[in-house]
């Protein structure tokens, strides 16, 4: 079905109230999925396949595990990266303003490609960020880059297929973040060919004309998710009584 | 654009300069609930763009049968873009019309629609924007919207034309309108597009201009339809309506506590509106009267006395606040006209005597007129009415930085003592019946454990709180983000103390919880901004009001305009027999 963005992002805003998400988490998490959705990267889908997950556990508090004035470890606790990301993203923000370079590394998460609105929002805030993870695709590893200049709307993403059979990044579930308000990161375009094949590779432009046609044509979601997703908004909701009908609202209140 | 990096506190004019007013008096609710419709208004603005682009507006469809029911399409054509707006008429059974959200069928239902509509669209509209809520829309439709019959206005008024005559005037000064909508939705409701779609356009890009457009059209409409029912009924005998009585018609509209979590919820847009507004004043204050201003000022006066005078309404709060305006009006007639206007800042020592002498309706209402003085120095400010909603937080703020923000920005919110049992008596929450917000008394009524977050002030109060006792432990180095990921339930509540601190007018100043709090305030202050007049309160939650009253018609555009139109008195019966 075509639904606007402005509706999904009422509708996943209120789905997370109903999650228990504390308030401006909501909105976070909300803008994540539909930002991803909106740039052709399957924020929905993303939602979808993590939601039996997020329904079924509480999140757990980031913990974190070391930290100095620039650098710090932070044990997700298994939680999407919806529940806790963008306060990660705030951290390495925050240390690099302070030291001029700030490296963040978020332990055992999941959904970690849903970071990526958040961080393009820490762009726009000056700040040049970089964001790395790799996922199992047996029997290979795809190795995923974010890199975003300050002041800019949009990133930059690669992925490649990476042969490494035992990759304790994969296993731990991590995403590695890195900030600086002075200097930006780039990717190679021309990895190791023993190492690394590119799979994919979508650009600040390709961004932005995705972007545009979200906005001309609405989003398409699967009509079962979007039945998900109101089922969860519908927990913030408050059965009618009698009174409620007649004076709630106010038209017959006084 | 008017931009806060921008803003001066203070607005000059030639020779003189003249501070904003302050934040704690701007926006104080109960100032805020006595707003009046003023030039920069939404819906003065699109008639002055409308009417000075010269818009076409013609018909591509009139199907309606004797009774009215049917499909009209009105094509329009600015100088942008091209687009339609569709009307499904249908009758409706009594017991259905209720102007309540909770409603499923509406006297008429109608869409505007961007390009133009082929067969295969209009039956898609056709099969969904009568749902309304129900129905899916797609990107096309930039407005959806529905109204309901004044019934005993529509008669009336579908009888004295098939009869030959004018409908009474002095009817028409109770209820001046033939149909009033209860929702005009956009940005992307039910599917429809996106406010960014049209944002960056010229025909529409301001907040609300849309949906006001689409207002408008069912103005028209709905002269045209009781013309048409009457013709049905008398053929050539029937009347066509007096052009004085069909300006004098608007459209009316019903508003509950549906409009209150919006206000809440785009704090920015309502600083820039406040802003705008408040800029416009300062700009006339900064003023040097002249004895041709001052005498166009005593015009309007009384133009206001009379339009209140023919404003009807049965609340017994707002029946004594307008007469009490009446009176004082008076008041400041006389006292404008026995000053010696040449060469003084006489609108600012107005506006600083009503302060100190009269109410606040009247003292808004007179702000609302002599902001008229200017056009030149104020039209202009109509473009600054847009914001942006999205915060960022500001993560390596100190927690002592913060604290500072916290209590010199929110310094109000501080002062609330929520120990008080009247402090909490209200809490906000969306019904499942069609997610209509509603307000319940904490005490009595289920629902607090899914309390909606309007708690601004009680949200500060406590984050405040827990910002000292973090700062006990931790220090005063210690940032936004430390205590953010130690307590992340805050972190709403303080990106918006951070993005609202960096604005000049802030927050609404209220406690939205309290016993005493009068939701009619924060409804009066969204619709004076949209330009709507005849508040006419039903309940503290619940008020009519009428759009367009005055304006000009679709035929008037082409034409000579004035934009002199707002507050019409009563036409005369005698204005109306002549074209029967």
């Amino acid at each position: 079905m075509k639904v606007s963005h402005n509706e999904l992002t009422g509708l996943c805003r209120r789905a997370f109230e109903g999650l228990g998400f504390p308030a401006g988490e909501t909105d976070d998490a909300a803008d994540m999925v539909v930002w991803l959705e909106q740039h052709g990267l399957r924020g929905v889908d993303t939602l979808w396949r993590g939601l039996d997950h997020l329904a079924s556990r509480p999140a757990a508090p980031l913990a974190r595990e070391f930290e100095d004035s620039s650098v710090a470890v932070i044990d997700g606790g298994g939680s999407s990266v919806l529940q806790s990301g963008s306060l990660a993203a705030d951290l390495v923000y925050a240390k690099a303003r302070r030291k001029g370079l700030a490296v963040v590394k978020i332990r055992n998460c999941y959904n970690r490609r849903l970071m990526l609105g958040y961080l393009a929002r820490c762009a726009r805030r000056g700040m040049s960020l970089m964001s790395f993870w790799r996922d199992r695709d047996a029997p290979d590893v795809i190795e995923q880059v974010v890199s975003l200049r300050a002041y800019e709307d949009f990133p930059t993403l690669l992925r490649y297929r990476i042969e490494d059979r035992d990759d304790t990044l994969t296993r731990n579930r991590s995403v590695t973040l890195i900030a600086s308000p002075h200097f930006a990161m780039l990717q190679s375009l021309h990895p190791d060919p023993e190492e690394a094949t590119l799979l994919e590779s979508v650009t600040p432009e390709d961004f932005a004309a995705q972007s545009q046609r979200v906005w001309q044509e609405g989003l398409e979601v699967d009509e079962a998710v979007w039945a998900r997703l109101k089922e969860l908004s519908g927990h913030t909701l408050v059965e009618p009584s009698e009174i409620s009908r007649r004076r709630g609202a106010g038209e017959d209140a006084d | 654009m008017l931009s806060e990096a921008e803003n001066t506190m203070e607005a000059s004019a030639g020779r003189a300069t003249v501070a904003l007013r302050p934040a704690n008096e701007v926006m104080d609710l109960e100032r805020l609930g006595r707003l009046h419709a003023c030039r920069i208004s939404f819906i003065r603005t699109l008639v002055r763009k409308m009417m000075r682009e010269r818009w076409r507006i013609e018909h591509r469809r009139f199907n309606l049968d004797r009774d009215g029911f049917g499909t009209v399409i009105y094509r329009v054509t600015t100088s942008e873009d091209v687009y339609n707006f569709v009307l499904f008429a249908q009758e409706l059974d009594d017991s259905q019309r209720t102007d309540r959200v909770i409603a499923n069928a509406w006297d008429c239902a109608f869409a505007l629609v961007q390009g133009d509509v082929d067969e295969a669209s209009l039956q898609r509209l056709r099969e969904n924007v009568p749902k309304q809520e129900a129905g899916r829309c797609d990107a096309s439709v930039i407005v959806l919207s529905r109204a309901n019959r004044s019934v005993r206005n529509f008669e009336a008024t579908v009888q004295a034309l098939a009869e030959g005559r004018q409908p009474d005037p002095a009817q028409l000064a109770r209820v001046g309108y033939l149909y009033r909508t209860t929702a005009v939705y956009g940005n992307g409701k039910f599917g429809i597009a996106d406010y960014p779609r049209i944002r960056e356009r010229g025909d529409f890009g301001l907040p609300f201009s849309a949906q006001m457009f689409t207002v408008y059209l069912l103005r028209h409409f709905s002269i045209e339809q009781v013309e048409h029912v009457a013709a049905c009924r008398a053929g050539d005998a029937a009347a066509r309506m007096a052009p004085a009585i069909r300006r004098y018609l608007g459209i009316g509209n019903s508003t509950g506590l549906g409009m209150a979590p919006f206000l809440i919820s785009h704090p920015r847009l309502i600083n820039q509106w406040a802003l705008v507004r408040e800029t416009a004043l300062a700009r006339v204050r900064a003023q040097l009267a002249d004895r041709a201003r001052r005498d166009r000022l005593l015009t309007l006066i009384e133009r206001a006395q009379q339009y209140m005078r023919e404003t009807f309404v049965d609340d017994e709060r707002q029946a004594h606040e307008n007469h009490v305006v009446i009176e004082q009006l008076e008041r400041a007639h006389a006292w404008l006209a026995a000053q010696e206007p040449d060469g003084r800042p006489l609108w600012r020592e107005l506006s600083d005597h009503a302060r100190t002498h009269w109410s606040l309706e009247t003292q808004e209402f007179l702000h609302s007129l002599i902001i008229e003085l200017y056009p030149g120095q104020i039209d202009e400010l109509e473009r600054d009415m847009g914001a942006s909603e999205q915060y960022d937080l500001v993560p390596d703020m100190t927690l002592g930085e913060f604290s500072v923000c916290i209590e010199t920005h929110y310094d109000w919110a501080l002062a609330i003592d929520f120990e008080h049992p009247d402090a909490e008596y209200f809490f906000w929450y969306r019904s499942a019946e069609k997610e209509e917000p509603r307000l319940g008394v904490r005490a009595e009524e289920p629902g607090v454990d899914r309390e909606m977050p309007l708690d601004v002030a009680r949200g500060v109060r406590r984050c405040h709180d827990a910002v000292q006792a973090y700062r006990h432990v931790h220090g005063d180095r210690a940032t936004v983000i430390d205590f953010l990921i130690d307590r992340p339930g805050f972190k709403a509540i303080v990106r918006r103390i951070q993005a609202m601190s960096q604005t000049t007018y802030g927050e609404i100043r209220a406690n939205l919880l309290d016993r005493g709090m009068l939701p009619m305030h924060l409804l009066r202050c969204k619709l004076s901004f949209f330009g709507v007049t005849k508040f006419d309160p039903r309940s503290s939650r619940w008020v009519r009001i009428t759009l367009f009253q005055g304006a000009p018609l679709v035929e008037d555009i082409g034409g000579d305009f004035d934009d002199d139109w707002f507050l019409p008195a009563m036409p005369s019966r005698d204005s109306g027999e002549a074209s029967t």
